[in-house]
């Protein structure tokens, strides 16, 4: 017997309806794009074919679909729709390996905002989604995946994920029309709706009818999904993994590369301020109250990068994907908690005294003054501590006078280290990221004696 | 200022309502909807149609949650199983449907739910109240339901390595854990063996033949299909230098004893003498099965085994090489001993086996490395978890199973194993073939391939753990492997290493190594365990919790047996003959024999010291009789004062003696004649043979054999009056006889005393 | 007479609601402005500003969720007690016999879904430039009320005593023991000693302000009950009340300026 079935019953049926969903959608579509007119000139021949025409066929292969998931008697072992094993091999080898994983939400990232005018296009969006779609539901055949997903906690998160997507989407589509008007001159989205409604009847009503279908929502969703509860606390018993709550795997997720002091104070702290700080470093005085990307690129993109490769990725990776002894699986890749990921990293002072030099790393010795230890400490890392201190203090007068020459020189001084500094601290993780991957760097500056490393 | 249509709005508000409303209802009502409550009503209903036979009228009957609460027992536990389970104690549903059914058996008596609860046996969750969860079905709950025989594997949080009768399949599996070796290498809580399991093997090499060690050591089912030693899947060169290294233990005294041919008859006398078919397997009956006693190993294919040499030694004083075997010391002189090895090689060997063997090549002569490669293999098998030998090799450490049964699964390794992801499938896969759970070798990354590699092999495969991996590049060491492996047997000897990286290589070789098992740092040998074995074991493992009953009150302890020891003159004529092989005496020993305790106030002293010495069959219909051992006259005396001394409960004559006088001898007779006990034993000749005859003739023996001869008054009256007290599974009716008839009869049993015997009886009055 | 007319002429009705129906555009201002709970709009707003593809009505969903987290809060608090002996069982108690014990998954899942959309609302006012001048301060309080409701959840996780929840507050505050200087494992915790004497311990660093203790135990447990149930809220409703204050202030809603 299979410990771990691919397909059951349930899951076939449960698919079927899935896709009857999906069916359902696709054909509302079909009609809307029938009612919008618009057709090819010719097809294999035939002409003045209406381009609803392939969402209809579409729609109807969804159909069969969900009809062949419904009304199938055969085996689960024997049902054919399922994913290859090379696609599930291909996927986890990507979405396993830190660096593949971050390049490809890299890539996502500058394709989002590369191809924006491409992407917001209604149907190009509909395409996407339902590949996204197709995706989920033909991934809900593999047992690990499933398992992984169907946990009651992660249920919020691929919501959230598909609400974050839904309004990215909302935005680019809007600010993309509105970058247009306003290169053309006409009045933006926001403009045209610029008369005074009375908040009776129009926003109160509203807001009566949002609490009502929020109530409705709420209490379909704690009687259809129950809330985790697992067993009693035990404080002899660790979980394999031990995560944090999901919203601070983002944090969790920095303890890989940075030591708590870093990952769980400053950067979180400098995050906080950091934010604080935005109405009083932003000195665009464009884009207020609308949607627009041209006229404040700099902002949004460094915004947009924080919040989704740095903060919503890394929830999906320490949420989804994040296993066992903190190793990295796919989705479609069973929690073996014997899974050996061994990482020999090494310091930098590792590398500059032993490697690069030839010599030992200098060592105090024992019974020296307190003085000469720190001296020793120093000299050790001394490389390290000029990085930083390069980092966070060289290098902001440096991009002063060279690629945000126009900012120093609107901003002033203090205001434009406070920025450089923040976006420096925003930069340390995928930076430190990337010496881990390249060189296996652990630390750049490593002082466990006291605690202090970076 | 523009407006928005106002009724829109308030058409949509109406709308959301309703549908808030709905949700509210719908919640309500899914709340109120419990399977409990529909369970109940269904057995409300049956109550009501049953009203007459359950006596509970259904409408006394509310339909409620129901929970034990033991929260004041300090089980700190609400079981709320009875809401579904509502049937739990009336006996009317015993053939009802689950959930209504009945509870099976008769525990809920001792146990009743209302002082236990369930989920003290049965685990699950007893708080839940829907079905998977309170199952304990659901992720997070790491104790889900016991059911059928694995419930016993809760026993034993009360019930501390006490074995209890209602557990029985829980103690099969302690006793096979003990028996079958686990606790040589594993801790396994209380479960633990007195003394290692298999025989030491000193002098093993003048005891076997190098062919029979080297079959035994591939595969041991070969030669004795029921070998207790576990499969190893030894290559046949590891085999050969274990063995190698084995032969190495000799001893001295044995090598040195002259070779000298004994009498085969005169052995076959010997060996019908000392009973060794008791205890031995010795021959095969008409349909080729087995004949013989299974407390000692199987001798059908002795000669194919052992040096005659060895088992004349053996023969003359066994504990010298066994000191735990439960052979008694017979007194075989050396011409015996001779003559019975003698019998022995001729009489149980397999001559195709012995044919084979000899048209075998010999092997090449063991060198020095192939000795050191063998003894390392016996140390890194684990032989000398079972095993004792003089030399100083460790024992091995297995991980520590005291808590098994509160193992959490996702801790387990299951490699690729195709089972369900439960503890008890884990530990019955593991038990039942331990090579399932092998993980397929994956090299992990950023080790040093070459050492991981070397470090995996199984010690079958290589002599790598203790030895150092071998010098050279990359790929100079693995093709080192590779020729090792070829060596031992896993490879095939035309293969070389590719031309190609050595990462590469390495890869090539684990891909090779991979289908042979060769890659495995697992130890655990093969125990060939049946299916109902392995499942006793599981259960035995189940029940090493960490879970303690909190309450000292539900906490059972063994009672203590007051094992019996004898001392002094006895007890050390007891250690030589070991009695207790086949009698008991107060609960220590076995139930092969009559049981000895009483034996004292059973049998007169006489009858006893001549039956030692002389021990003949009382029924005619037993071919198993106690051996005759030649005991020492002063040996025979010693015994048989010391038992009718000690072995007697001075109750048992009490009453005899008491009234003895007022027993009649005629009346007894007539008693005899009326109670028809002829029918089961033979008097003079006549009678059945159910039970003993009570006038049997014994020639030669040199004192009376009939009943009056043998017996005391006592022990015959109290028998008549109540024989299952002294021998729970007698066939003996109890007669209900009066007191003055239990007197009468035993009078004319007493009566009954050989004639022959008492002329002696008289001349030895006249001396 | 209709009897709804009946009704609102009844001097109770009356002394409640102080305006007539809201049916004519001056009752419909006049209602805005005598209504204690209305009265926090304006009368009237611009049409883009309210639109929902424009504000994804984040905040007023944030808001509102807070409510129903505060209503089935008080709810649970009547049922829940936070002690070793007691917590879990109570909860398992919720699921399995309580009347309306679905309230502990609407307060649960109400709590992540107010976590994200918290974020939204964010994410939303800073894609429409609406925390530019002037409304720099109310982001500011903004941010804070994020952080306040993300350690809303963070306290609430642990108060169901299960695996999940020890553990996951295990992991958060593990990181508090490594503050700098604060921290028991923190860099520079050595300066702050007097004589030679640690004044940073493990029982007396950041860490265990935080937990009342050297590991998640009973007087982590109530400590973080009484600051997820009285000490964040308190802090939390009057720091809404000024994020909705000063939106009135700093020019209404977020629109077009």
């Amino acid at each position: 017997m299979d410990a771990h079935p691919d397909l059951t019953v349930s899951v076939i049926r449960g698919l079927g309806w899935f896709y009857l969903l999906a069916a359902v959608m696709n054909a509302l579509w079909a009609y809307r794009v029938f009612r919008g007119g618009k057709y090819f000139d010719s097809v294999f021949g035939i002409e003045h074919v209406p381009r609803a025409a392939t969402w209809a066929i579409y729609s109807a292969l969804l159909l069969m679909l969900a009809t062949v998931h419904l009304m199938t008697h055969s085996d689960p072992g024997d049902f054919l729709f399922r994913l290859p094993l090379g696609f599930k091999n291909f996927v986890d080898t990507v979405i396993a390996n830190p660096i593949s994983y971050f390049a490809v939400s890299m890539l996502l990232f500058v394709a989002m905002i590369w191809l924006r005018k491409w992407w917001t296009r209604p149907t190009v969006a509909w395409v996407l989604l339902n590949i996204v779609v197709l995706f989920l539901g033909i991934s809900m055949t593999d047992y690990d995946f499933r398992q992984i997903v169907g946990k009651p906690d992660n249920v919020p998160i691929v919501g959230m994920l598909f609400i974050v997507g839904f309004f990215t989407w909302l935005y680019f589509s809007r600010s993309v029309e509105n970058d247009r008007r306003i290169a053309l001159g006409e009045p933006k989205l926001e403009d045209e709706q610029s008369e005074q409604v009375l908040v009776w009847p129009d926003l109160v009503y509203t807001e009566m009818i949002c609490m009502l279908l929020l109530t409705a929502l709420l209490i379909v969703w704690g009687v259809a999904l129950q809330a985790p509860l697992e067993e009693p606390a035990s404080a002899v018993r660790t979980p394999n993994p031990s995560k944090a709550p999901w919203y601070f795997l983002g944090l969790q997720e920095m303890l890989v590369y940075y030591d708590p002091w870093m990952a769980g104070v400053v950067l979180p702290s400098v995050i906080v301020v950091g934010l604080m700080a935005i109405p009083y470093i932003d000195f665009n005085t464009k884009g207020n109250g609308y949607y627009t990307f041209d006229e404040r690129k700099f902002s949004v993109i460094t915004f947009l990068f924080g919040f989704l490769p740095l903060w919503v990725a890394m929830i999906i990776l320490g949420t989804f994907i994040r296993g066992p002894n903190w190793n990295m699986f796919g989705l479609y890749e069973y929690w073996d908690v014997h899974k050996l990921q061994v990482l020999n990293n090494v310091d930098l002072s590792q590398l500059f005294w032993v490697d690069w030099l030839g010599k030992p790393l200098p060592k105090a010795e024992a019974g020296v003054g307190l003085g000469s230890q720190v001296g020793t400490i120093l000299l050790r890392e001394w490389l390290g501590f000029a990085l930083v201190l390069a980092y966070l203090f060289l290098l902001p007068p440096l991009m002063a006078v060279t690629v945000f020459r126009n900012f120093f020189v609107k901003m002033g001084f203090v205001r434009f280290m406070v920025l450089a500094d923040l976006i420096l601290f925003m930069g340390a993780l995928p930076l430190k990221m990337g010496l881990r991957w390249a060189f296996n760097l652990k630390y750049i500056v490593s002082i466990p004696e006291w605690f202090f490393n970076i | 200022m523009k407006q928005s249509p106002v009724w829109r709005a308030k058409a949509v508000l109406l709308v959301a309502s309703l549908v808030a409303l709905q949700c509210l209802v719908r919640a309500a009502v899914d709340e109120y909807s419990t399977d409990w409550r529909a369970y109940q009503t269904q057995y409300a209903a049956a109550l009501k149609e049953n009203a007459v036979s359950t006596g509970t009228p259904a409408s006394k009957f509310p339909i409620e949650l129901r929970q034990s609460y033991l929260k004041h027992l300090d089980l700190d536990r609400v079981d709320r199983c009875t809401s579904c389970h509502v049937g739990i104690d009336n006996p009317a549903f015993a053939d009802a449907a689950q959930p209504l059914r009945a509870h099976s058996g008769d525990l809920l008596g001792t146990h009743p739910p209302d002082r236990f609860g369930c989920t003290i046996c049965h685990e699950g969750q007893g708080r839940a109240t829907e079905k998977d969860a309170a199952h304990g079905h659901v992720p997070n709950w790491t104790k889900p339901l016991l059911r059928g025989d694995f419930v016993q594997a809760a026993c034993a949080k009360c019930h501390r390595g006490e074995e209890i009768p209602q557990a029985p399949v829980l103690a099969r599996g302690r006793r096979l854990m003990r028996e079958r070796g686990c606790t040589g290498c594993h801790r396994a809580g209380d479960i633990v063996a007195r003394d290692p399991v298999g025989p030491r093997l000193d002098a093993i090499g003048s005891k076997v033949t190098r062919k029979w060690l080297n079959k035994w050591l591939t595969n041991a089912k070969d030669y004795l299909p029921k070998a207790r030693m576990p499969h190893y899947a030894l290559t046949p060169h590891s085999a050969n230098a274990l063995a190698a290294w084995l032969m190495t233990h000799r001893n001295e005294a044995i090598d040195t004893m002259p070779e000298r041919k004994g009498h085969y008859d005169a052995g076959a006398n010997v060996y019908r003498e000392a009973q060794c078919i008791v205890c031995h397997v010795t021959k095969l009956d008409y349909a080729d099965n087995p004949v013989g006693g299974e407390i000692g190993p199987n001798l059908l294919r002795l000669g194919n085994k052992v040096n005659q040499r060895w088992l004349v030694a053996f023969f003359r004083n066994p504990h010298a090489f066994l000191p735990n075997t439960k052979m008694p010391r017979f007194h075989f002189s050396e011409q015996e001993a001779l003559d019975l090895s003698q019998f022995a090689m001729e009489e149980w060997v397999d001559f195709d086996l012995l044919d084979a063997e000899e048209a075998e090549p010999d092997p090449p002569p063991d060198t020095p490395e192939l000795v050191e490669q063998g003894k390392r293999l016996f140390s890194e098998l684990g032989c000398a978890a079972c095993h004792e030998l003089n030399d100083d090799i460790t024992k091995p450490e297995a991980p520590d199973l005291s808590f098994m049964g509160s193992a959490l699964v996702h801790q387990l390794d299951f490699g690729e194993a195709q089972v369900r992801r439960t503890l008890p499938d884990f530990l019955y896969t593991k038990v039942k073939s331990p090579s399932a759970l092998r993980p397929v070798f994956t090299l992990p990354p950023e080790q040093d391939a070459v050492e991981v590699i070397w470090n995996n092999l199984r010690p079958a495969a290589l002599f790598s753990k203790g030895a150092d991996l071998p010098a050279g590049s990359r790929s100079e060491q693995l093709s080192g492997i590779l020729s090792q492996t070829q060596a031992a047997g896993f490879l095939d000897s035309s293969v070389t290493l590719p031309q190609a990286p050595a990462s590469e290589q390495a890869e090539w070789l684990i891909e090779q190594l991979n289908p042979t098992g060769a890659l495995d740092p697992h130890r655990m040998p093969d125990f060939q365990l049946s299916q109902e074995e392995a499942k006793a074991i599981t259960i035995a493992l189940m029940s090493l919790t960490e879970e303690t009953v909190s309450s000292r009150k539900y906490e059972v302890q063994a009672t203590p047996r007051d094992l019996f020891a004898p001392q002094d003159g006895f007890g050390k004529l007891e250690r030589t003959y070991r009695c207790l092989s086949c009698h008991s005496i107060r609960d220590s020993g076995e139930l092969l024999a009559s049981d000895l305790t009483y034996e004292g106030s059973r049998v007169n002293r006489e009858w006893l010291y001549h039956y030692l010495n002389k021990p003949y069959s009382m029924r005619r219909t037993l071919t198993i009789a106690m051996p005759i051992f030649h005991f020492p006259d002063e040996e025979s005396k010693l015994m048989a004062d010391y038992m009718s001394q000690v072995f007697v409960d001075t109750k048992i004559g009490a009453d005899w003696e008491r009234h003895r006088d007022e027993a009649n001898v005629e009346r007894g007779q007539q008693l005899f004649d009326e109670k028809g006990c002829i029918a089961c034993h033979q008097l003079h000749g006549t009678g059945g043979d159910v039970g003993p005859s009570l006038t049997t003739q014994v020639p030669e023996f040199p004192h009376g054999t009939w009943v009056g001869d043998k017996l005391n008054g006592g022990w015959i009256y109290q028998w008549l009056k109540n024989p299952q007290a002294l021998l729970p599974e007698t066939l003996e009716p109890n007669l209900g006889l009066t007191d003055q008839e239990a007197l009468d009869l035993t009078a004319f049993l007493l009566s009954l005393k050989s004639p022959d015997f008492q002329a002696n009886d008289s001349e030895k009055a006249a001396e | 007479m209709s009897v709804g007319e009946y009704i609102r002429q009844s001097q109770v009705w009356r002394s409640i609601f102080r305006h007539p129906a809201p049916y004519d555009r001056r009752n419909r201002a006049v209602v805005m402005l005598t209504n204690f709970f209305l009265h926090l709009h304006p009368v009237s707003v611009k049409q883009g500003g309210i639109a929902l593809s424009y504000t994804w009505c984040m905040g007023g969903v944030t808001f509102f969720l807070f409510l129903v987290e505060t209503l089935t809060g008080v709810l649970l608090m009547f049922y829940y007690r936070p002690t070793l002996e007691w917590a879990f069982q109570d909860i398992r108690g919720l699921r399995d016999v309580t009347t309306l014990g679905v309230m502990r998954e609407i307060h649960r899942w109400g709590a992540h879904a107010m976590v994200i959309t918290v974020w939204l609302h964010m994410y939303r006012v800073f894609l429409t430039g609406s925390y530019k001048p002037p409304r720099e301060f109310n982001w500011v309080v903004g941010v804070l009320l994020l952080v306040l409701t993300l350690l809303l959840s963070f306290t609430g996780y642990l108060l169901p005593w299960d695996q999940l929840a020890i553990w996951a507050i295990t992991v958060g505050s593990n990181m508090a023991r490594a503050t700098p200087v604060l921290g028991h494992e923190g860099p520079g915790f050595q300066l702050l000693n007097i004589g030679g004497y640690d004044l940073i311990t493990s029982a007396s660093d950041a860490r265990f302000l935080l937990l009342g203790s050297r590991f998640v135990g009973e007087e982590t447990l109530n400590r973080f009950y009484i600051l997820h149930c009285v000490a964040i809220p308190l802090v939390v409703a009057t720091l809404i009340a000024i994020h909705f204050w000063r939106v009135r202030k700093d020019g209404g809603i977020s629109q077009p300026l």
